[in-house]
């Protein structure tokens, strides 16, 4: 029905993602097809989405035998619990049945591992749409240097305003006790910044946490970030991965501060 | 408003002045009803009913104090008021239940709490979950004696005595499920939320986790009370949130009140994800807030994910009664309980009144709102404590405010 194998770096990788999305929700839905292997779906709160796609590229084998994407929905705890087993693993195999009962992951090399995850095959599951905006702050900046803000921002608030103005952006946080953190990027000086678009003055309020839970992951497989956002529109945050992945994460604005 | 129950003003009052503002001394009442346990034990041995109670304390763990509680000289039926939740909820006042917990002689055997199997020889543990009360004998190693304690921390409980041997002289009678799930290899989780559907009461399931009954047989072992009464609440709480993750939304916000024990309840459920948030605001002078000025207050927010922050028995308690009902109505909200306990509360009687009470306030018919704001500004007049100190403590309250979705920037 489906098989795709992957080599032991895009292994680690992989689990990177999966972590991401055992944090956005308890239940994994992936549309599988001939053309990807696609997660797309909200928190339960929905307040943020992620946007992920591994393309037949990505794998050293793939095939998928439909005409269909079949949505295919399992526990995330389970998923990333059995692919961090596989870490050590030289190889991965990701399989779909042909009863559809389960989702496997499983090895031969270095000796056989076998993980069989129960399914839920819904096909009456519609795949979300993803916010199309006009964003009035483009700016392309190094992961890293996007998680080191977060990280200063969340020793005092759960909350972070993002204001780009000019050639600037800045992460400002405050707190009710009068704390106040701000890390602040100016383009060309500053080299953690590789672009910066700027329409108008443009401010927004974002949550720390459900950023950081991705940030934190996915900084470490992409070194550069493309972040979109406007006046309280929400953050459209891009990766560049290697070839085969696609990652991108929505989050909704807050209307305070 | 009555003053703090300290150990100088107690000494001044003798229990006859009420300085501390209570209508009856809780030290004198406690001495009282041991005085009448007391006059029942003629010699080391002890006979009574028990109603049924069992108690293992935490104390020494893994050596563990298992009390089988008797009312000493007390048979039958008459026995079941001593240790009844169900029965006592709105007919008897602390006053009463303090009386009634203070009339059990507990006899007391220290246990490992890997070894259930000497409780179930002597049918211990199985009296304890017995549906009517069941005759028992306790041979304690010497008379207990009834002594004035002055503490501000009057605990309502009785006599406690070690005994050399506790004997069961009647059948328990247990219900088939719980016969046959005690004899089954079967994880604990799943026989609880099993018993509980079975129509078996949760301080049933409580008696019967605490008394090393159920379980996988590799892992059954004793469990102190104060745990078995929170992983009871937290087995039945994440059982019916999970079975609620997908149904829709209630549609307008609902308020609800209710009062018990000196204790003031507010449940407030919106639209919204589940979620949830607990508010305790001790007054001051109150048991756990009487040397401060201000109340004390804690708060403890449950996410999305159903992640909190710590674990508390009085919020389990009052989140299995609040996702019950969501189960039961096949609905999700945002769940906002508040508690606030009176100076008057001087005695903590353990958490049974707060699901009760929160479990019965949810079957009374709700208060309707517009909008979360309104429902706060009107219901938040049912405490003493000003809305604008519940109001500045709320998480989740602030969040709410502030969330947009993500579905708003989606066109469909």
């Amino acid at each position: 029905m489906f098989r795709a194998v992957m080599d032991k770096e895009k292994i680690k990788r992989w689990i990177k993602f999966m972590t991401t999305i055992e944090k956005l929700t308890d239940e994994a839905c992936f549309w599988i097809s001939g053309e990807a292997l696609h997660f797309r779906d909200m928190d339960a709160a929905r307040i943020s989405m992620i946007d992920f796609k591994l393309e037949p590229e990505y794998f050293i084998e793939y095939s998928f035998e439909g005409e269909e994407e079949i949505p295919v929905c399992m526990q995330s705890k389970k998923l990333l619990e059995f692919s961090k087993l596989m870490r050590n693993s030289e190889e991965m195999e990701i399989i779909l049945e042909e009863g559809m009962t389960h989702f496997v992951l499983s090895t031969k090399v270095p000796y056989e591992k076998y993980f069989a995850i129960p399914i839920a095959v819904d096909r009456e599951r519609s795949k979300p749409g993803t916010p199309e905006l006009e964003y009035t702050a483009k700016i392309k900046m190094v992961s890293a240097s996007l998680k080191d803000a977060l990280n200063e921002a969340k020793t005092i608030s759960d909350r972070l305003t993002f204001i780009a103005e000019g050639n600037t952006i800045t992460f400002l946080s405050k707190n009710d006790e009068g704390f106040q953190v701000r890390h602040r990027l100016v383009y060309p000086d500053n080299l953690e910044v590789l672009d910066i678009k700027v329409e108008e003055k443009s401010v927004a309020v974002y949550m720390v946490k459900p950023l950081l839970d991705v940030v934190k992951e996915i900084a470490s497989l992409s070194r550069i970030a493309q972040i979109n956002f406007g006046n309280s529109l929400p953050l459209d945050l891009k990766f560049e991965l290697v070839e085969g992945e696609y990652y991108e994460y929505f989050l909704a604005p807050r209307t305070e501060e | 408003m009555p003053k703090a129950t300290s150990n100088s003003l107690c000494i001044r009052c003798k229990g006859y002045r009420r300085l501390c503002g209570l209508n009856t001394c809780p030290i004198l009442e406690r001495t009282r009803s041991h005085f009448r346990v007391y006059h029942h034990i003629k010699s080391e041995s002890v006979d009574g009913s028990t109603p049924p109670s069992l108690l293992v304390g935490e104390y020494g763990y893994p050596k563990v104090r298992v009390m089988l509680n008797i009312p000493p000289a007390v048979y039958g039926d008459e026995a079941k008021i001593y240790d009844d939740p169900l029965l006592w909820w709105g007919r008897y006042s602390l006053d009463d239940i303090i009386r009634f917990r203070s009339r059990l002689l507990a006899s007391v055997v220290r246990l490992d709490i890997h070894d259930p199997w000497k409780l179930y020889e002597k049918e211990i543990n199985i009296s304890a979950v017995s549906l009517e009360p069941v005759d028992s004998e306790a041979r304690l190693r010497k008379k207990p004696r009834p002594h004035l304690r002055f503490n501000a921390f009057t605990k309502p409980v009785g006599l406690l005595a070690e005994a050399e041997d506790i004997r069961v002289t009647s059948t328990p009678r247990i219900g088939w499920l719980l016969e046959k799930r005690i004899h089954d290899d079967v994880k604990v989780a799943d026989v609880v939320v099993e018993l509980y559907e079975g129509g078996y009461d949760i301080y049933t399931l409580i008696h019967a986790l605490s008394g090393g009954l159920l379980g996988t047989f590799r892992n059954r072992k004793i469990v102190p009370t104060r745990w078995a009464i929170t992983a009871v609440d937290s087995i039945l709480g994440s059982y019916f949130r999970k079975k609620i993750r997908k149904a829709p939304y209630i549609s307008d916000t609902l308020a609800y009140t209710g009062e018990y024990l000196e204790n003031r309840f507010l449940v407030i459920l919106t639209p919204g994800p589940l979620e949830l948030e607990w508010i305790e605001a001790w007054h001051p002078r109150s048991l756990w807030g009487y040397k401060s000025k201000m109340p004390s207050i804690s708060v403890l927010t449950e996410d999305v994910r159903g992640r909190y922050e710590y674990m508390d028995g009085g919020y389990m308690a009052a989140r299995l009664a609040v996702l019950e009902y969501l189960y039961n109505v096949n609905r999700q909200a945002t769940v906002f309980i508040y508690r606030e306990i009176k100076p008057t509360y001087y005695a903590p009687v353990g958490n049974w009144h707060i699901r009760e009470t929160v479990k019965r306030m949810l079957r009374g018919r709700p208060r309707k709102y517009d909008g979360l704001i309104e429902a706060f500004k009107h219901e938040l007049k049912f405490f003493d404590i000003p809305g604008s100190i519940w109001l500045s403590h709320s998480k989740l309250l602030r969040d709410i405010r502030g969330r947009r979705s993500i579905l708003d920037f989606i066109s469909r």
